[in-house]
């Protein structure tokens, strides 16, 4: 899930300016001159490429340890997105991430605990439904000795400073403990695996371009129950709901061509789940290495190869920046699985404006399968809309 | 009628252009001093503003800093975040020898709401090796411009003495015009870099914070380990700045009596340029001139002169200012803290202020001849000798008002305390001495008469009663030379007096054979530190610590010894015990404070001092002052037993060794490089040459007194200059009556130059005790109040000679034109001329 | 006594030449008492100075009692002065930082003579001007006619050939004017001194042996 935005945040990290030009300066905050441009040489900037090492096919993953972090590699992240409820039945959604970058491979051994080429970046979005509300944060800091930010097993934590994901010891880390807390906004949810995790394309194993080392490590709990306390605003809701983890590491990087991503992760009331990315290249067709995966209640799943979906944008919506339009409105057909859903996004701004854009939201989904009415909700990640130097 | 006055002036030519001089000189030398000063204030300002950003409270450690873990807990377990870590330090540009950069050790994920300037960062270099290396930084696009350098480019940089290649991995372009100019001569490191290159891992210099509210200011005071304080940003650079205070009143009250004896100058010519006119004033009142228009015209004359000699002065002044702002930014960094003050600031402020003094200044001095041009009663010529007369009659009124004068401003130096009240004091004192300078004269000129007669005959009599009849010409001219030539004695005095108090104090102070430290004042290394100590030859030896500790809400230099009971006469006492005072030093609570300290702090033997420990606020007794002139901030001293008992730092700066007599230091210094020299880049010093290097350190400071005192010096021989050459042409017809009666030019010239060195050697003569008074009011109050610091008054007789040389120097320097052209003119022409 | 040949003289006033005497010359016999008459400007005065040495003439020749004035060097023309000239002016005839008695020793003190020897002549010169009680006197104490005989007293104290004065009693009122010319003819008739006297009085003119005028820089025979 979501390579794009870390791959493309990394390499953004790598060239550094983000670092400084993602700071939050407040009100008289200077745009400095020219740093369109060194995004874009940076964008395109591969430099350093060949000196991480690369993901080149299937390997047994093995837990705890890949519950960890992966320094080596370029990026990594553990991204949680749920659908959470108060006993009212009001609709919260939320987002988690924390990004792990390598900035600098061949960096030398250091003396002092801040010298480290380990850069943590963390996204929290909460998206209040009834309110119509979108609020979301981002915070960076630095890996390494220094203890600012990392991730760890036995027991299983991630942090970046106060805000944490801690688990249990051994190979299985639940149930898992997420708090998160900014001003007016704080997350604090259990979450307890439905099913057990799934290893995502090629026994974890997910290619995203023609190069051989252009892959990652890609599993996720797709059906996580949720239950905890969720501030918005400053108000404070009890809530319980359903949660999804993606887990993905490597050193992958854009392919020549290759513009956007559109990414769900949909968790039906049949207590089934379907995984869906369409890579878009920039002549507008949809790259064959797009895919997905299906869970079925049992917790078996099957691949979905970019043939078997069919998607169809049915509504968009203008950033207030006006220098972007994403769908908001989406036909799925997987007609293999007999499989025909209709989603629509339960605010239509659900974009995260940080030093990096795009899009990630909750949805609402309801269709037929073999015939019968089916629901359900998820989440969309849509990236690589923004006009601009691309 | 202002027609007659311009030409008036247009036609002495020498004289207009003198008081022209010595006004602007005058001015020059306060506009001088003021914008150095002002402009050190700004660029202290400047920098603070862009490197404290937004910053509102700064904390810092103990000795060693900040444990960084307290740092990351702050933020890990208690969520702060608007927090961001400083290491500071200083680099050397090896190319340039005596530039010092200013090192900033800061994180660049933390730093977004704090200091704008580094939100400017643009290269072509991955930024992220500033996290990820230890030889990346970032400087002002300027700075780098000016070093011919730019992204991408090494730059050699020594840090605590050991040199290093390192890359600029970005340039500063700040938005802001301000933070453009307070970033000059900052490196900007990784808060990780800087701790290694400053050998510094596992600690921080401070943690800046952004507090909105008490709440957040007690929270955080709340989290402070024991020996941290927390500290407003503000008050702390407040407090920074106003250690320069004293010092750079200093330098002002120097200025200002430059300007005074400007002010006498221009009394003189406007005095002179009325005595000389009395006909032509006598005949416009005949004319129907009212009294007051005469007022005006002198009033307007001299205001001519105070505008121009101003405006030039002012230009003049902007020119010293550059010279005087090096010296000014030098005595700052040697004796206060880092500060690159690299342009001059032309604050308007400053140049109205020297418009002002110099214009009012020319209006005051004008005032009393203006009144006296008034007095011309129409048509009566008032003669020469009445005008003498009435000079005469008020010499003694004059001396009297100075005398009193002169005492109650030296009441007020003694009774008040402060230092403006003391300068104030100061003032009177010399102007009052300046009032007494003409009856003085009176009086010794006719003692003197009798035996010039006896040596030189007529012609004596004649020079000792000629400067006497032109008192009104002589006695000014006198003043101001006097008030001159004591500033030389008095601020000389003071200087010698301070050197040799230094240069005693370092004698007794320096005994170990070799001093060794990391240059930076970085830590020594344990293991260097053992084979330094165990090295063949070294007898004994102690070590020291330099650091800060918190005491309320100030902070303290902090000094811990570790001294062997032979290094122990090093320290001299003005207060304690000696016997008693070092029992207590190692076995008790208890800490020494040096002068300075204890004048600042109010301090003495048997008070307690409350300071910040690992274990808590502990209080500590004052068991002695002793004496120490190493820093004017002055400093605590502890034992290193006392201070391993509440301290957990075993860090040495560092160490003194002790050969037994007779050993070969350079030898030593030889062995103890081969054998600590592989450990660390040290810095060997035998006592002799710590003991040369601070000296110069103690003259380059002084430097700018010495400036100041030349350029006093200069104003005064300008104004006698004037005044002396102004009177020998008024006495033209005089002298050519005098060759009408047989004198040769040569006897002419004697004359002149033997009143010229009568008013010289008479000045002089008076200026020495005015001077010694002023020397001593300097040495026993003003430093005393400035600095802390009890020195012996040291009365050199060279200075003195010096100064009565100078004086007599001067004023027959100023007798050679006018004796030159008595003698080229013949007396038939001279006689001609004023006939006509 | 006094023998001008030929003299030329002028000064330069601003751009150009004024010329004050042209070829002129003249002869003063020992002891005669000339008065040199003419409007302002004509050169009486520089007559006066060229005489004394205390100016150089542009041309001619200068002789009193056989000296070549015009051929000595600046200080021997000093010396000369000292030894041979009186001179009395208008005013400013004293020197004010000196008493009288002191003021009347100063041209036997030049020459050489100190103590009584210049003390006891100037004493009894003093009390020939009906001075005798004013010796310690500052000249600003004294009235004009008084400065005046101080004056001459001076000009004669150490014996010189000639005197030469300059409207000696242009300040003066009549009556004082006549005392002081009346002492000077006295001193200087006692004497056998060539007197050359400038004046603007016909009164004073009258008593002398001889007038000339000063016409164009030449002088005209009265």
């Amino acid at each position: 899930m979501s390579w794009r935005i870390g791959s493309a945040a990394a390499v953004v990290l790598l060239a550094g300016i983000a670092v400084w030009w993602f700071w939050p300066s407040g009100p008289e905050r200077p745009t400095p001159a020219g740093a369109e441009q060194s995004v874009t040489r940076f964008l395109s900037g591969e430099e350093a490429a060949e000196d991480y090492p690369r993901i080149t096919g299937p390997e047994p993953l093995r837990f705890p340890r890949d519950h960890g972090a992966h320094p080596e590699y370029r990026h990594e992240w553990w991204y949680l997105t749920g659908q959470l409820e108060t006993v009212q039945g009001r609709h919260f959604g939320y987002q988690i991430t924390f990004f792990r970058f390598n900035l600098d491979p061949r960096a030398p051994e250091r003396d002092s605990a801040w010298g480290t080429n380990q850069a943590w970046m963390a996204h929290l979005g909460v998206t209040d439904t009834e309110a119509e509300r979108f609020r979301h944060r981002e915070r960076f800091a630095r890996g390494g000795a220094i203890g600012l930010a990392g991730a760890e097993v036995d027991p299983f934590r991630v942090w970046l400073e106060d805000w944490v994901l801690e688990g249990a010891s051994g190979e299985d880390i639940m149930p898992l403990h997420l708090r998160v807390e900014d001003d007016e906004l704080m997350l604090d949810l259990r979450l307890e695996a439905l099913k057990p995790l799934v290893l995502q394309g090629d026994a974890g194993y997910s290619r995203k371009g023609p190069e051989p080392g252009n892959a990652s490590r890609y599993y996720s709990y797709t059906r996580l129950a949720t239950e905890g306390e969720l501030v918005i605003d400053g108000q404070r809701h009890a809530v319980q709901g359903l949660s999804w983890m993606d887990r993905e590491w490597g050193s992958s990087v854009l392919s020549e061509g290759q513009v956007g991503w559109d990414w769900f992760s949909l968790q039906l009331d049949d207590q089934t789940e379907i995984m869906y990315y369409t890579l878009r290249r920039d002549d507008g067709s949809v790259d064959p290495r797009s895919k997905g995966l299906f869970v079925a209640a049992d917790g078996s799943t099957r691949l979905l190869e970019h043939e078997a979906v069919e998607l169809e944008a049915l509504r968009h919506w203008e950033s207030p920046l006006g220098d972007a339009r994403y769908p908001v409105a989406w036909r799925m057909r997987i007609p293999s699985l007999g499989l025909e859903l209709d989603m629509e996004a339960v605010l239509d701004d659900q974009e995260l404006r940080t030093g990096f854009r795009y899009w990630e939201g909750a949805v609402t989904v309801r269709g037929e399968r073999e015939g019968r009415g089916t629901r359900g909700r998820g989440y969309a990640e849509l990236t690589g809309y923004e006009a601009g130097p691309q | 009628m202002y027609r007659a006055g311009l030409r008036y002036l247009l036609r002495h030519p020498w004289q207009l252009a003198l008081s022209l001089v010595g006004v602007a000189l005058g001015v020059a030398v306060v506009v001088a001093v003021d914008l150095a000063n002002q402009s050190a204030g700004r660029a202290f300002e400047i920098s603070s503003q862009s490197l404290t950003g937004r910053t509102t409270h700064q904390v810092f450690g103990g000795p060693r800093g900040i444990p960084e873990a307290w740092y990351v807990a702050l933020r890990r377990e208690h969520g702060v975040r608007q927090a961001a870590p400083v290491i500071e330090g200083e680099a050397e540009l090896p190319d340039r020898p005596g530039r010092s950069l200013r090192v900033l050790g800061v994180d660049p994920l933390a730093e977004g709401a704090f200091r704008q300037g580094f939100g400017s960062l643009a290269g072509e270099q991955p930024l992220s090796r500033l996290m990820s290396r230890n030889d990346q930084l970032a400087m002002l696009d300027r700075d780098l411009r000016e070093l011919g350098l730019a992204p991408g480019d090494q730059l050699r940089l020594r840090l605590a003495g050991r040199e290093y290649p390192l890359t600029v991995a970005a340039a500063l372009r700040p938005v802001r015009e301000l933070d453009a100019r307070g970033l000059r001569d900052v490196v900007v490191m990784d808060v990780g870099a800087a701790q290694e290159l400053l050998g510094r891992s596992g600690w921080l210099d401070r943690v800046d914070l952004i507090l909105e509210d008490s709440a957040a200011v007690e929270r955080i005071r709340a989290l402070l380990p024991a020996d941290a304080q927390l500290l407003e940003a503000e008050a702390r650079n407040a407090a920074l700045q106003q250690m320069t205070e004293a010092f750079q009143l200093n330098l002002t009250a120097f200025s200002l009596l430059a300007l005074m004896v400007g002010a006498f100058l221009i009394f003189n010519t406007m005095t002179f340029s009325v005595v000389q006119r009395r006909q032509l004033l006598g005949l416009l009142r005949a004319v129907g001139v009212t009294r007051g228009q005469v007022f005006r015209l002198i009033l307007m004359e001299a205001l001519l002169i105070g505008a121009v000699g101003t405006l030039a002065g002012l230009g003049l002044g902007v020119a010293i200012a550059h010279v005087l702002l090096d010296l000014v930014g030098r005595t700052i960094n040697d004796l206060y803290f880092m500060l690159s003050i690299s342009e001059l600031s032309l604050s308007p402020w400053s140049l109205g202020k020297g418009l002002v003094l110099g214009l009012g200044m020319t209006v005051i001095a004008a005032l009393r001849p203006a009144a006296e041009a008034t007095a011309t009663p129409p048509r009566a010529a008032l003669s020469r000798a009445v005008l003498e007369q009435g000079v005469g009659r008020r010499v003694p009124v004059a001396a009297l008002a100075g005398i009193l004068m002169a005492c109650g401003g030296g009441l007020l130096v003694v009774v008040l305390d402060g230092l403006m009240p003391a300068f104030a004091g100061l003032f009177l004192v010399i102007l009052g001495w300046a009032l007494v300078v003409p009856l003085a004269m009176r009086w010794l000129l006719r003692g003197l008469v009798r035996p010039l007669g006896r040596l030189a005959g007529l012609s004596g009599r004649m020079a000792a009663r000629g400067v006497d009849a032109g008192l009104s010409r002589t006695g000014v001219a006198a003043a101001a030379l006097t008030v001159a030539v004591a500033a030389v004695v008095g601020v000389g005095t003071m200087v010698d007096s301070f050197r040799h108090t230094f240069a005693a104090w370092l004698d007794a102070t320096l005994r170990a054979d070799v001093y060794v430290s990391v240059p930076g004042n970085a830590p020594l290394r344990p293991e260097a530190v053992d084979a330094l100590i165990a090295t063949e030859g070294v007898a004994y030896w102690s070590s020291a610590r330099y650091g800060r500790v918190a005491s309320g809400e100030q902070r303290h230099r902090l000094r811990v010894f570790r001294l062997p009971p032979e290094a122990e006469t090093a320290f001299r006492f003005r207060a304690g015990v000696p016997g008693e005072a070092w029992n207590a030093f190692r076995e008790e609570e208890v800490v020494f404070l040096t002068e300075p300290f204890a004048y600042h702090q109010a301090l003495t033997v048997g008070d307690a001092l409350p300071l910040a420990t690992p274990r808590g606020e502990r209080t500590f007794r004052v068991a002695a002052v002793v004496y120490d002139y190493s820093t004017s901030e002055g400093a605590i001293m502890m034992s290193r037993e006392t201070y391993d008992r509440f301290w957990d730092d075993p860090v040495v700066n560092s160490l003194g060794l002790y050969a037994p007599p007779g050993t070969d230091g350079d030898a030593l210094i030889q062995r103890l490089r081969s054998n600590a020299g592989e450990l660390q880049p040290l810095r060997y010093r035998s006592n002799a040459e710590l003991r040369r290097l601070s000296l110069q350190v103690f003259d380059q400071t002084f430097t700018i007194t010495q400036v100041l005192r030349l350029l006093a010096m200069l104003v005064a021989v300008v104004g006698v200059l004037s005044a002396l050459m102004a009177l020998a042409l008024e006495r033209a017809r005089e002298y050519a009556m005098m060759r009408a009666t047989g004198f040769t030019p040569g006897q002419i010239q004697g004359l002149i130059l033997g009143q010229n060195a009568l008013v010289g050697g008479i000045a002089g003569l008076l200026a020495l005790p005015l001077g010694l008074v002023l020397s001593a009011a300097l040495i026993l109050v003003i430093n005393q109040r400035s600095f802390g610091w009890t020195m012996q008054v040291q009365v050199s007789g060279d200075v003195l000679v010096q100064a009565v040389a100078l004086s007599l120097m001067a004023a027959v320097v100023s007798g050679l034109y006018p004796a030159w052209r008595m003698g080229r003119t013949p007396p038939g022409l001279a006689l001609r001329e004023e006939s006509a | 006594m006094i023998r001008l040949r030929g003299l030329d003289k002028c000064y330069r006033e601003g751009d150009r030449d004024r010329v004050v005497l042209r070829d002129f010359s003249l002869d003063v016999a020992e002891g005669q008492r000339l008065a040199l008459v003419g409007r302002s400007g004509s050169g009486k005065s520089t007559l006066l100075n060229l005489i004394s040495g205390m100016d150089a003439p542009d041309a001619g020749g200068i002789s009193v009692g056989g000296i070549r004035v015009d051929q000595l060097g600046e200080r021997d023309r000093t010396l000369f002065r000292r030894r041979h000239i009186g001179f009395v002016f208008q005013f400013f005839n004293l020197i004010p930082t000196l008493t009288v008695r002191e003021n009347l020793m100063l041209p036997l003190q030049l020459l050489g003579r100190t103590g009584a020897l210049a003390g006891a002549p100037a004493m009894e010169l003093l009390a020939q001007v009906g001075l005798a009680d004013r010796g310690d006197s500052f000249p600003e104490q004294l009235s004009g006619g008084e400065q005046q005989r101080v004056a001459i007293a001076r000009a004669l104290i150490h014996r010189p050939r000639v005197l030469l004065a300059d409207e000696p009693t242009g300040t003066l009122d009549e009556e004082t004017g006549a005392l002081v010319l009346t002492l000077l003819d006295e001193l200087t008739a006692a004497h056998g001194m060539t007197v050359v006297m400038v004046t603007h009085s016909p009164e004073v003119a009258a008593r002398m042996d001889r007038v000339i005028r000063l016409v164009d820089g030449r002088p005209v025979e009265v």
